[in-house]
């Protein structure tokens, strides 16, 4: 194992002075803001591109590319001024026309931004003069700095504001930030070098983001020195790397949940009591035995979050439950398997990511145990481009077995509102809806609370997903890199400040 | 900043004897695990000679425990009441900082209740040394909780004041306390508001229970010590030491004469300052000195396990107990940095100190989250603070007001925001 480790280390290259070599699972399938939906294309937007206010290390909103910004008296409308001097990667200056096209692209319905929620609350925005741009809003807003986080695109890179995930943007990105891409490499991984002229000055010269999709080669790549950092440890390897005292952890807990999420558009499971049966024979401890250990949920977030309801009791493993509720449902067992009205099988089709290896054993393990209750079940291992294909665009799954990753205001609005922009699985109740509107626009935290914890309890029975647990989560870092702070969800944010000896 | 209550009042009790090094060898001097590692003899006397269950949850951090098993041992008794003085001393400090975060940034958004939120801030500054009168001036007239603002601006301690039922209930647990019916107590808000045409339901959790809490075991503790104070744990040998963070009866002594969280002088044995050596809040340089002293720890370590009996060498490895006193000395580190104004030193050290991979119990003693919580709250890492108390809810179950309150800080720090989330 160990010649395997160093000829591995041979082949992904010895670091260069100042150089961080990190680990993702998988690569980013797109790097372009507008269409990122996996923390590892986040974390990787973070290094290359910036957003007119970002999170300070107090995480306050601080001015990044913006100077500053001036609010009107009835709050309906603010000004913003960028800073003087500020260029794009190719050298370009940033200019008002960026910020306008980055805000438009982002709420064209036909560029079909998977952040586009982020800017909803902006009317419209216009170029004032040189060097600033006014906003109107939707309504009033007390603080607009704090939304104006998501990261400025270079209009001068694109056609129009109708962008396609295809755009050769995707892999020849152009941002402002702390360092500069320099290519997609034949084996996944990145390659960046620092920006001279970025005025956060990064100390680190150049970035490598490596796939290993193998956990357990990722920590060992890094006990043997061949990376700098691994942005997510499983909770089974803390031990052995925190015993090694040239490695240290950190806490990088980015209110993650694993969920499986059922499709409503399908005929089966559009009914509750099918999916309350699929759910009922799912033994979810013994899911998560092999990945190590973690609390098991009740609903859309992490138990330490303010908003999960803990008088939520779990569903139980009950495969009797189960079968009682697909006979209601119109379905007969045969002794070997469950047959629908219409004389088939009861057949069901999992979706999971390719190159995640700890969900690739989750979903095996679920399709044991579903198959051993008589339910026929397929596993898709999808690339990251099918899963956006067929998840996100096309709907085309019956269940998925993924991940959701929240920053810490933890808002699912997105997810279960049934116009919510991530709401892929379909799901749609009136009461929820309301609740998730209200919730958004409470002034007093109590009330919010209690709204969320109303739609963890909703959600926990109309079971649009079955929860599953989180994991704690920790980034392991070598002792060469000084100064380390770690954003609580960016990861990156601060990393300028950053050195290796 | 929090006084250190328990060591000031006990040393100007204390007699001071010096104490000389525990062997006169090449071996390094590393106090109590230098003598259980090659002398495992005197902890087994110890061991046969006190409770064996009150030193096996002393190990664990369970200090309930071994206060309840060292029912015949005072001194040892001692021991653990003093741990839970400075656990509950930090959790009132955060719990003090909190609430009046939480209400000073609700009141700006002019969005606060009218009624209960404005006497538990003047209750929270009141028992956490902070301002309180200009809270308790805002209190209603008809407010459940006027009784108790007008005692604050009265210059009384809020649980004098005379109040209707259930709060006098609570404030009877606070003028006298007793630990298991305050934690019982605290389980449930100190005032309740149901919902109204107007208003949604609000509940407003006891600021104050950690600081009861405080009050009832240091009380215990000072019972306990006698008139000597920490100076009779010098007369114990063995037992006076083991897994604490002072090393050495002179690091006790040392400790308590300079006021200093008790251990903090432990490290110059390994070639680290007894008070924090750079001159800002550089998380780094705490990195660097936490770095140096493990690794004189683990050079110590390899020659206390090469001079070492079989029995002394299972004792050190099986109960982890240089892991462990490291442990505890980050956490004494943290509360100096903490003590300091030093918050992201003092979350270096927290950080540290822990055990990622270990629940609360013998590798994390509890209040190294909480001083880790505190660190965050003041970094602004509000709801990461909640990550780390939650680890707490089983072992300190009491901490329930605590959360929520910080919950309340968290969300109110959100309401501006646009949530972000991805997949994986």
């Amino acid at each position: 194992m160990l010649n395997a480790l160093l000829g591995f280390a041979l082949t992904i290259g010895t670091a260069q002075a100042g150089s961080l070599r990190y680990a993702e699972d998988h690569a980013p399938a797109i790097v372009n803001p507008l269409f990122s939906t996996t923390m590892s294309e986040a974390r990787l937007n973070e290094l290359v591109f910036e957003g007119l206010f970002s999170d300070d290390r107090e995480l306050r909103s601080a001015p990044r590319l913006a100077q500053r910004i001036e609010l009107a008296e009835d709050k309906l409308s603010a000004t913003l001024w960028l800073k003087d001097g500020l260029h794009w990667h190719d050298g370009k200056p940033v200019v008002p026309d960026d910020v306008v096209f980055t805000i438009n692209a982002m709420k064209n319905r036909y560029t079909a931004s998977t952040e586009g929620a982020r800017v909803t609350w902006i009317d419209k925005v216009e170029k004032v003069d040189e060097n600033s741009v006014i906003m109107y809003f939707t309504g009033p807003e007390v603080a607009p700095q704090d939304k104006l986080h998501f990261k400025i695109l270079p209009a001068h890179r694109f056609d129009g504001t109708t962008v396609k995930r295809s755009d050769p943007f995707r892999t020849k990105p152009i941002g402002t930030g702390p360092w500069v891409m320099m290519s997609f490499n034949d084996d996944n991984s990145v390659s960046l070098q620092q920006n001279s002229f970025s005025p956060s000055s990064p100390k680190i010269s150049e970035v490598v983001m490596r796939e290993v999709s193998d956990k357990n080669y990722q920590a060992k790549l890094l006990i043997y020195q061949s990376l700098e950092a691994l942005v997510r440890v499983l909770p089974r390897d803390l031990a052995a790397l925190q015993n090694d005292r040239r490695i240290e952890l950190y806490p990088y807990q980015t209110n993650s949940w694993w969920y499986v999420g059922f499709n409503q558009k399908d005929a089966r499971l559009k009914y509750v009591r099918v999916r309350r049966a699929i759910s009922l024979m799912t033994d979810v401890p013994n899911l998560l035995a092999p990945i190590g250990t973690g609390d098991t949920l009740t609903g859309p977030f992490v138990r330490s979050s303010p908003y999960y309801n803990h008088k939520v009791s779990a569903w139980p493993h009950a495969p009797d439950a189960a079968a009682d509720l697909l006979v209601e449902a119109g379905y007969t067992f045969n002794g070997r398997h469950w047959m629908g009205s219409d004389g088939k099988e009861l057949s069901i089709r999992i979706a999971t990511l390719q190159n995640l290896e700890t969900a690739q054993d989750v979903v095996i393990n679920m399709q044991s145990q579903l198959q051993n209750r008589g339910i026929t079940v397929e596993v898709d291992f999808l690339t990251i481009a099918e899963w956006k294909e067929r998840v996100w665009r096309r709907k085309d799954f019956d269940l998925v077995l993924s991940q959701w990753s929240f920053d810490r205001n933890e808002d699912v609005y997105e997810h279960f509102h049934s116009k919510g922009a991530r709401n892929f699985v379909g799901y749609s109740n009136e009461n929820v809806d309301k609740l998730l509107e209200d919730a958004r626009l409470a002034d007093d935290p109590q009330l919010k609370k209690n709204l969320l914890r109303e739609v963890h309890a909703i959600v926990h029975n109309d079971l649009p997903m079955r929860f599953l647990w989180t994991l704690d989560s920790y980034s392991a870092l070598s002792v060469k890199v000084k100064n380390v702070e770690i954003h609580p969800f960016y990861f990156f944010t601060w990393t300028p400040d950053w050195s290796v000896e | 900043m929090r006084v250190r209550l328990l060591a000031v009042a006990l040393w100007a009790l204390a007699g001071c004897t010096a104490e000389s090094p525990e062997f006169d060898s090449p071996l390094p001097q590393m106090g109590w695990l230098t003598t259980v590692s090659q002398q495992p003899d005197r902890f087994g006397s110890l061991m046969e000679g006190s409770s064996r269950d009150g030193w096996v949850a002393l190990h664990q951090n369970n200090y309930q425990g071994a206060a309840t098993a060292f029912a015949k041992h005072p001194l040892f008794r001692a021991r653990a009441t003093s741990e839970l003085v400075a656990l509950q001393e930090d959790l009132a400090w955060l719990s003090g900082v909190a609430n009046v975060e939480l209400y000073t940034a609700w009141q700006e958004r002019s969005s606060m209740p009218s009624s209960g939120a404005s006497v538990i801030v003047a209750m929270a500054a009141s028992c956490s040394g902070l301002e309180a009168k200009s809270w308790a001036g805002k209190v209603h007239k008809d407010d459940p909780g006027h009784g108790i603002a007008a005692t604050i601006l009265d210059g009384r301690p809020y649980f004098e004041a005379a109040v209707d039922s259930p709060l006098a209930e609570r404030l009877r647990l606070h003028a006298t306390p007793e630990a298991t019916a305050l934690i019982a107590a605290s389980l449930s808000p100190l005032i309740a508001l149901p919902a109204t045409a107007d208003t949604p339901e609000h509940r407003f959790w006891d600021p104050c229970v950690h600081d009861a809490l405080r009050r009832y075991w240091e009380q215990a503790t000072q019972a306990d010590l006698g008139p000597q104070g920490v100076a009779a744990w010098e007369g114990q040998e063995l037992g006076g030491r083991l897994f604490a963070p002072w090393l050495t009866s002179a690091h006790l002594q040392q400790d308590n004469a300079a006021q200093r969280p008790l251990g903090a002088s432990s490290g110059v044995a390994l070639g680290i300052t007894a008070e924090l050596t750079s001159t800002f809040d550089d998380a780094q340089a705490a990195r660097e000195e936490s770095r140096l002293l493990t690794a004189a720890l683990d050079e110590a370590m390899i020659q206390l396990q090469a001079a070492a009996s079989t029995d002394g060498k299972a004792l050190l490895l099986d109960l982890g107990l240089a892991e462990q006193w490291r442990q505890r000395w980050h956490l004494v580190r943290a509360r100096q940095a903490l003590d300091a104004g030093r918050h992201r030193q003092a979350l270096a050290y927290t950080d540290l100190g822990r055990q990622f991979s270990e629940p609360v119990g013998p590798l994390n003693p509890p209040g190294l989250l909480v001083v880790s919580a505190h660190a965050q709250l003041k970094l602004g890492h509000t709801r990461e603070a909640l990550d780390t108390l939650h680890s707490l809810r089983k072992t300190v179950p009491e901490i329930v007001g605590l959360i929520e309150v910080i919950g309340d800080l968290a969300v109110l720090q959100g309401l501006d925001r646009t949530g972000d989330s991805k997949e994986n």
